[in-house]
């Protein structure tokens, strides 16, 4: 192991004298492997413009069980208080804070006390050997595991919240969702904090949606300045499904989400909404790839950043069509805004078509305030500020305004 | 109410204004005239306070205030608009959304009690009916999409609605029709007022048939180089401008 490494060795110490019989032979093996090839560096193709050396300085604790805290504390991260929630704290299910409806059709439970434990993280993932994967793998000891019934729509939106509330720690949250056939749901995901602290998240979402299944899924990425969240999350849609998805990123001095969506059934269409909001010294990276496995599937990606300071971002879009893939329809739109001379976007578009009976087309754009339109609206009376707020907020609204969760939506123009 | 002193302005250190006097009292309508590219743009725009173009010399003093030490939303505070010859156009800014956080942010900075949607909304609506618009243009983002004349109505609705002191309108009558032009003038003569002024820049007389300006002022080559009263527009209409180059 090199030494490099030995924070995170801590931090597993940790865990395996808190539960040693509960720990997997195989979260045993993913943390020796994790130990094998180390954080990845920007040598690596996918990893060029994101430098996460920065988490070899930090130390890392886990939290044996969520602590005792007042709802007060994390009240402002709350965006519906009266819909259903399932909260974790520092990675553990806070049955208190939660607030569970039960609507007919929404079977859930905490991934911990799940009959198979920890049992779908390894099937899906065994032949993972990406570093944050193994290192997911290795400390994931809590999540979600949710199911939709068959043909039912719950009528009102599921919130699951990950929020962090110590110095230093390290959680692994995960996430399991199943639509089955014919269920229709809208789910939204909020990872934040309490305070100023510093920890790392360091989440993975599995999203299944059998056939004619439909998801409205929202990924908000609230979390404190100081905060690293990396994330994975992947998305198997089977004949007929639709996915629609938001990446909402304005929180962490470092954020990075890769996003796989698997288009295996005919007729599966996804519309994948992303909104960076990065300010100060943030740097968020976008990684996006849908994978056309099957004709007759449609894809959307559209993006949109607005950079301000010295902040960056990155997005990689990538649409890959298998050769059986045909009658393909792909769409990929990333639409960015510097805000100051100093704010910095790498773009870039990635299409891997080996099919030939396809319909794509992308674009991206990166440009700065309208300056005549700034003139116009202070001409009219309204500071430099409003102004600026007023044509940011109208770049934003139009991913935005779509949102069908009216609580979402008033949050995020708030 | 303004008074502009030996003004010299360049834009990207090309001189436009070579020494523009002009004093408005309040109450009056001036009418500025002139060819294409003589400058009567640029003074419209510095006067609402444009910082692309550079006051090398001189003065604007508005109602006691040195004009040119004020901020653009503070000019327009106190009480200076400005109708553009080119509306801009704002995707995803809605239009009443626009107008009311504008008077809104006035009424604030005056010190005046802000109105809520209800009271504005009445206020839009009665100033829209005498300019003729049609209620889906408040729900349309700002200018995108209008037509010329719509572009011209919805300036002239926002001078209507924010009230200014000082309205300096470059080419409202350009791009309208017959009927449209009637509909802009009446509104221009609501507005009047004696404790108002108004400054058209326009390039005809037509305007000023139904809008009767107290001056004329004919602007050439970065300079004011003739004024006259409402007479001095008809000598141009028929004459054009070389006789003044002729007499310079
Ligand atoms: N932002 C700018 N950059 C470069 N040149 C400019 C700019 N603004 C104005 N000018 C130049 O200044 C001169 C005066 O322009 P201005 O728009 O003031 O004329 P105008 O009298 O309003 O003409 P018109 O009757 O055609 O509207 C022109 O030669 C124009 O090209
Ligand atoms: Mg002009």
């Amino acid at each position: 192991m090199s030494v490099e490494l030995k924070n995170f060795n801590n931090a597993f110490e940790q865990l395996t004298a808190k539960q040693p019989s509960a720990l997997h032979a195989e979260q045993k093996a993913a943390f020796e492997r994790f130990l094998a090839i180390g954080l990845p560096n920007r040598r690596v193709e996918a990893w060029k413009y994101t430098d996460v050396s920065g988490l070899h300085t930090q130390n890392f604790n886990i939290a044996a069980r969520a602590p005792n805290i007042d709802a007060a504390k994390f009240a402002s991260v709350i965006i519906d208080k009266q819909a259903t929630a399932f909260i974790f704290i520092d990675g553990h299910y806070a049955p208190a804070h939660s607030l569970h409806t039960a609507a007919r059709g929404v079977d859930f439970a905490p991934l911990a006390t799940h009959q198979a434990p920890l049992q779908n993280l390894f099937a899906d993932e065994a032949s993972n050997a990406a570093p944050f994967s193994l290192l997911h793998q290795s400390f994931a000891q809590d999540g979600t595991t949710l199911r939709i019934a068959k043909d039912t729509a719950p009528a009102t939106p599921i919130y699951i919240y990950y929020i962090s509330t110590t110095d230093n720690v390290l959680t692994a949250p995960h996430t399991h969702i199943v639509i089955e056939a014919g269920a229709k749901a809208s789910i939204v995901e909020v990872y934040a904090s309490v305070d100023n602290i510093t920890y790392l998240t360091n989440a993975n979402t599995q999203l299944h949606l059998h056939e004619n299944a439909s998801l409205q899924h929202h990924r908000l990425q609230q979390e404190s300045e100081h905060a690293t969240h990396i994330s994975q999350v992947t998305v198997e849609q089977a004949r007929g499904s639709a996915f629609h998805n938001l990446q909402y990123d304005n929180g962490s001095a470092l954020a990075r989400t890769d996003l796989q969506v698997n288009l295996s059934g005919s007729g599966a269409a996804c519309y994948l909404h992303g909104l960076y909001r990065s300010n100060d010294k943030q740097h968020h990276d976008n990684q996006v790839r849908v994978s056309h496995h099957v004709s007759d599937c449609h894809s959307e990606q559209h993006y949109k950043g607005l950079i301000n300071d010295q902040a960056t971002a990155v997005l990689n879009g990538c649409i890959h069509v298998h050769p059986q893939a045909q009658k393909t329809t792909a769409k990929q739109i990333n639409n960015n805004l510097l805000l100051s001379p100093r704010a910095e976007i790498n773009t870039k578009p990635q299409l891997e078509i080996y099919a030939d009976d396809v319909k794509c087309n992308h674009g991206a754009t990166v440009g700065q305030l309208d300056e005549t339109a700034l003139f116009y609206l202070q001409s009219r009376g309204l500071s430099h500020d409003e102004a600026k707020g007023l044509l940011t907020d109208a770049f934003a609204g139009e991913i935005i305004a779509p949102i069908g969760i009216e609580a979402l939506r008033d949050y995020l123009t708030k | 109410m303004l008074s502009i002193c030996d003004l010299t302005v360049n834009v990207d250190d090309k001189p436009i204004l070579k020494g523009i006097n002009l004093t408005v009292n309040p109450g009056e309508v001036h009418a500025i005239m002139g060819p294409n590219g003589s400058g009567k743009s640029t003074l419209a725009k510095v006067i609402a306070g444009h910082d692309d173009y550079e006051v090398t010399g001189g003065q604007i003093d508005y109602q006691g205030q040195n004009l040119l030490d004020l901020p653009i939303e503070a000019r327009a505070v106190a009480g200076v608009f400005l109708g553009f010859q080119y509306p801009v156009e704002i995707p995803g800014v809605n239009n009443l959304f626009f107008l009311k956080a504008a008077f809104n942010a006035q009424r604030k900075q005056r010190g005046e009690p802000e109105l809520d949607a209800m009271d504005f909304l009445t206020l839009v609506k009665e100033k829209m009916q005498a300019l003729g618009m049609t209620d889906e243009m408040l729900h349309r983002p700002v200018n995108e999409g209008f037509s010329g004349g719509e572009k011209k109505r919805n300036e002239m609705l926002q001078m209507s609605v924010l009230a200014p002191q000082l309205a300096v309108l470059d080419e409202t009558d350009s791009g309208l029709d017959i009927d449209a032009l009637k509909v802009v003038s009446e509104a221009i003569n609501t507005h009047r007022a004696p404790e108002r002024a108004i400054i058209l820049v326009t390039h005809y007389q037509r305007l000023l048939n139904y809008v009767k300006p107290d001056f004329v002022h004919v602007l050439m080559h970065g300079q004011i180089v003739k004024s006259g009263d409402y007479a001095l527009a008809l000598t141009l209409e028929e004459q054009g401008y070389q006789w003044l180059h002729e007499e310079a």
